[in-house]
């Protein structure tokens, strides 16, 4: 089920589901957006069939970015994205969705990722219209489409006004998955929803997941949330890859300082044991978000890190294998347990 | 382990996570518009005009021509109904016969304006930033022009042609219909949906089609009606300046322009024309306004409702805490001739420390929290029970009366500081003000009092964020900036709802250690609001779990999250995907089927009873609050027996969350 994160993908046996290459991503146009720092800065990752790998990071990380790239909603800069093999990175939407017909997405926001105006059943026809699936077969297939995320058929009628936050998430992961993907990219599927519903939607995604095979790449600023439905997870700061490798290995024994202070930072319902990690997130010394500007040439994370040294400025550090998953930090050793 | 459900809530386990689907209701009715008396005038009416002015030459009593010498400048009479001109000619029939020219003409240049500028709009709003520059910049070449003059300047080259003149006039006007369609384009286009329908392939003409112009349909009608009411005044000041149809043929502006020649000797003569051509363009803007619903609400009576209840007459689950500051017993929040929203909520807060109210959206956390300070929303109002603020009753107090502790005793930090902070003004502005009023110190003091403030609050630079305005600072930042604000009046409570929710998880961490530092230095007690167990977790001494508008658990922060009682607390822990450390992570979570249930449709019972997987039969006739965790309560009928069985919320096994219909493989984990 997981594939190996390994730096060498030629190794993989299999075709990874999506492929991503030194990804790089800017936003505007014209000089002084070439001078600026890229939004998504050399990123590379697979997702092998059926894996979840979860992508993490600060809010302006550049997580959302990447699922807009993977889309073709953002335009690469630079870089290759393939899914199934087959290089979509220079592909229109529409050739995109005619050759490689696997790839779907589950916004956040299910209030306006529904067209008001429209039927749950025109809404789910949709897709399958533009695939050639037409008239009674259609609507069979919208009807179980609703049933295999566990709203009723005859919902089909309705309008998303008559539906609540988890249903209507419920319906925007249907109309995902009702032309059966091989990858879907969940842009923050649970964070606009309460805890309670918020499980059920995790329960269903990885039900979802493990029927079908699918592929994910699943964006979130929780790391509870990834720990749960990822096999790997990325961890990114400032449009740069921090760490990689399995999730367990990245939430239990982090080797970037970065993933530190989001794991530490991150709190757990159990009185005792959050006053012992906050005690240890003070001690850690990690610096203020957004107190200095980092320089373009070092880390990124170098005006929060508590292990920074000269280096850091100047020398942007590689991914590298420590300890079971892959850091990007000069000092990747020494980097405080949890 | 879990306990074996009860026959009734196995049906609620196996009908996992499905909440009642609402029934399919009929899209029937009248459209919204017209259920304003603005929106049925302006539809009436040029619907009347219209009709009248088309048909005009199949009811007309007299030709317009047809002069009735003896009956000249007459008024209303039997048999001219609005009374006849200077050559007696019969003015019903000449104000209608010349209706049609100018509605049509008006007409035309409706269709010209949105037929250049809605594609334009489309066009510039798809094609993204460089397209829309250069159609902008064109545009703007068409707005530069002098209207009136080129109008004029048309005329001159082809004539007084009244059709191809309005036509001329679309064109002009199209730039300004492209300017207000762009915006509306540019918002629609950035919903979701748009997005999703172009990751399935949707074509871009079908994208605009179907999921961008029926959601600007409302402001492409608003402005039609508009322009329309704009162009019938072009039309008639065009014919009032001769250029119209000529004599003999009635026009509205020349009717004008006759009749203000008689405006003494006749002054009726301006009276039907002027009237039906102002009431045409009244109400075009009228259908306009009714349209965008900017129809004059109906103003709502905001009055107190007196509490309903008796304050002490209560016997709470738990005393009284004699070392109490803030002391909330039996409230109850309801809408005015609404449902309650709140009903019997009690705790107690002493000095220092931190209450959490924690539950889902919908559970009545913010009513609570909002009441302490009577910042409830209009129509709505405390309706019962007592607040004891330092020994002093706050429900029930005027809104004048309120305004004395609110802000200086009593100060409140909301979810979203930049919607908190005015983006007009700067911080050290925003700060001074509050500063002066609470402490009545000169400008130069308050803003040395501001610059300490915002120390405190662990700013560095105190100077340079004074200077700054709220979008200069991160959400992190402008959120201390709010606590600095909320502290102004030394205030002894803090009401804080979902301070951190809004934040990365670093930043609510830092913005977390601040409250717990002002609260150690300080002396603060704060009520905070959060749906984030990990976060009562980390800073409350005390937690209150509020479940559809009640508390259903209540206790040390300590004893309610390491051995919660109540069904809905171990729901809740249990969705929670942090687990401890080094235990492995679930393979599933627990949920809970359904939502919570509106206010107006609570049980007598337990309100939790129907979600709940330990319910059965007596959980449905009411009960009181028992003792739990020492000071606290818990609110379930069968506390005793869950604990004695161990009872947790388990989460169900894989596959359920896809069933629609119980099934015999939907098992629970035994």
């Amino acid at each position: 089920m997981t594939a190996p994160a390994t730096a060498a993908p030629a190794a993989a046996t299999t075709t990874p589901a999506l492929e991503i290459r030194d990804l790089v991503v800017r936003y505007g146009s014209g000089r002084r957006a070439r001078q600026a720092p890229p939004a998504i800065d050399r990123v590379s990752f697979d997702i092998a069939p059926g894996e979840t790998v979860g992508l993490v990071g600060e809010s302006g990380s550049g997580k959302s970015t990447i699922g807009k790239a993977v889309l073709g909603l953002q335009p690469a800069a630079g870089g290759t994205i393939r899914v199934n093999g087959t290089d979509v990175t220079a592909m229109s939407l529409k050739q995109r969705s005619r050759q490689v017909a696997d790839l779907r997405v589950v916004f956040q926001d299910p209030y306006s990722s529904l067209n008001p105006a429209r039927t749950i059943g025109q809404t789910l026809a949709e897709p399958l219209r533009l695939m050639g699936v037409r008239g009674p077969e259609a609507a069979a297939r919208a009807r179980s489409g609703l049933e295999s995320v566990g709203l009723p058929g005859d919902a089909v009628d309705r309008y998303p006004a008559q539906f609540s936050g988890g249903q209507r998430q419920r319906i925007a992961i249907a109309r995902a998955l009702v032309c059966d993907p091989r990858v879907v990219v969940l842009d923050e599927p649970v964070s606009a929803l309460d805890l309670s519903t918020q499980a059920q939607v995790l329960n269903l995604l990885a039900d979802l997941r493990d029927q079908h095979g699918l592929a994910f790449l699943f964006i979130a600023h929780d790391l509870g949330v990834v720990r749960f439905l990822s096999q790997r997870t990325v961890v990114l700061y400032r449009g740069q890859v921090m760490e990689t490798g399995p999730v367990e290995a990245v939430s239990s024994a982090p080797r970037h300082p970065y993933t530190v202070a989001l794991t530490a930072a991150a709190p757990v319902p159990r009185p005792a044991e959050q006053a012992a990690r906050r005690a240890a997130r003070e001690a850690a010394g990690f610096g203020t978000a957004g107190v200095a500007q980092p320089s373009a040439t070092g880390c990124p994370f170098v005006p929060r890190c508590p292990l920074a040294t000269d280096v850091c400025g100047t020398e942007r550090p590689a991914l590298r294998l420590v300890e079971g998953t892959e850091a990007a930090c000069h000092h990747a050793d020494r980097v405080p347990a949890l | 382990m879990s306990v074996l459900p009860l026959p009734g809530a196995e049906a609620a386990a196996d009908e996992v996570a499905t909440e009642p689907v609402p029934q399919a209701r009929r899209r029937r009715g009248l459209p919204g518009f017209l259920r304003r008396p603005g929106g049925v005038f302006g539809a009436g009416w040029l619907v009347l005009v219209v009709v009248a002015s088309l048909s005009a030459p199949l009811w007309r009593p007299y030709e317009p021509g047809q002069q009735d010498t003896a009956n000249r400048l007459a008024l209303p009479s039997a048999e001219h109904w609005l009374g006849t001109d200077p050559l007696g000619r019969d003015l019903l029939s000449r104000i209608f016969t010349a209706g049609a020219l100018p509605l049509l003409a008006s007409a035309l240049m409706l269709v010209v304006a949105f037929g250049i500028g809605l594609p334009l709009a489309l066009v510039a709003a798809e094609r993204g930033r460089r397209v829309e520059r250069v159609i902008s910049r064109a545009t703007e070449v068409f707005l530069a022009l002098p209207a009136t003059i080129l109008l004029l300047a048309v005329i001159g080259v082809i004539g007084n042609r009244l059709y191809p003149v309005m036509a001329v006039m679309g064109v002009l006007i199209s730039a300004a219909v492209y300017r207000v369609l762009l915006g509306v384009a540019q918002s629609v286009r950035q919903r979701l949906y748009v997005d999703a329908a172009r990751v399935n392939g949707l074509g871009s003409l079908r994208v605009n089609l179907v999921h961008v112009l029926p959601s600007m349909a409302t402001v492409v009608a608003v402005q039609a009606a508009q322009l329309f009411g704009i162009g019938l005044l072009v039309v008639a000041g065009l014919a009032f300046l001769g250029f119209g149809p000529g004599e003999p043929e009635p026009s509205w502006g020349f009717m004008i322009q006759d009749a203000s020649g008689y405006i003494y000797n006749a002054p009726w003569l301006m009276v039907p024309t002027g009237l039906v051509l102002a009431l045409t363009v009244v109400a075009a803007n009228e259908l306009a306004d009714a349209l965008a619903g900017r129809a004059a609400a109906p103003t709502v009576r905001r009055r107190r409702r007196p509490l309903r209840r008796a304050v002490q007459a209560v016997t709470p689950a738990t005393p009284a805490d004699p070392e109490a500051v803030l002391e909330v017993r039996d409230l109850t929040v309801s809408v005015d001739d609404g449902p309650d929203l709140v009903t019997g909520v009690s705790f107690s807060l002493r000095q220092g420390q931190v209450l959490g109210l924690v539950g889902e959206s919908g559970c009545g956390k913010t009513m609570t929290a909002r009441s302490l300070l009577g910042l409830l929303p209009d129509g709505v109002a405390v309706t019962g029970g007592s607040i004891r603020w330092q020994g002093r009753e706050l429900a029930g107090l005027t809104e004048r009366e309120i305004d004395r502790v609110r802000g200086r005793e009593i100060a409140m930090i909301s979810q979203e500081p930049m919607v908190a902070l005015d983006p007009m003004f700067s911080i050290a502005t925003q700060l001074v003000g509050p500063i002066r009023r609470f402490r009545g110190v000169g400008r130069k003091q308050a803003r040395r009092i501001a610059a300490e403030l915002l120390r405190n609050v662990g700013i560095v630079d105190a100077q340079r964020v004074l200077r700054s305005h709220p979008h200069q600072l991160s959400g992190g930042m402008a959120q201390r900036v709010c606590i600095a604000l909320a502290l102004t009046g030394e205030p002894r409570l803090l009401v804080a709802d979902e301070p951190t929710t809004a934040l990365d998880v670093t930043v609510q961490a830092e913005i977390l250690s601040l409250l717990r530092a002002l609260v150690r230095d300080t002396g603060l007690s704060v009520v905070l609001v959060s749906h984030d167990l990990g976060v009562v977790a980390d800073i409350c001494d005390t937690v209150a779990v509020m479940y559809a508008g009640e508390v259903v658990e209540s206790g040390t922060a300590a004893a309610v999250l390491d051995a919660p009682a109540h069904p809905y607390t171990m729901a809740l822990l249990g969705a929670n995907p942090h687990v401890p450390e080094g235990e492995p992570v679930p393979e599933r979570l627990a949920s809970i089927a359904g939502t919570v249930p509106p206010p107006g449709s609570w049980p007598a019972g337990c309100r939790f009873a129907s979600r709940c997987r330990f319910a059965e039969e007596r959980c449905t006739a009411p009960f009181p609050a028992l003792p739990a965790h020492d000071t606290g309560s818990v609110l379930c009928i069968r506390v005793d027996e869950l604990s004695r069985e161990h009872a947790t919320w388990e989460p169900e096994s894989a596959g359920d969350e896809t069933h629609v219909q119980p099934t015999p493989t939907a098992g629970v984990p035994a």
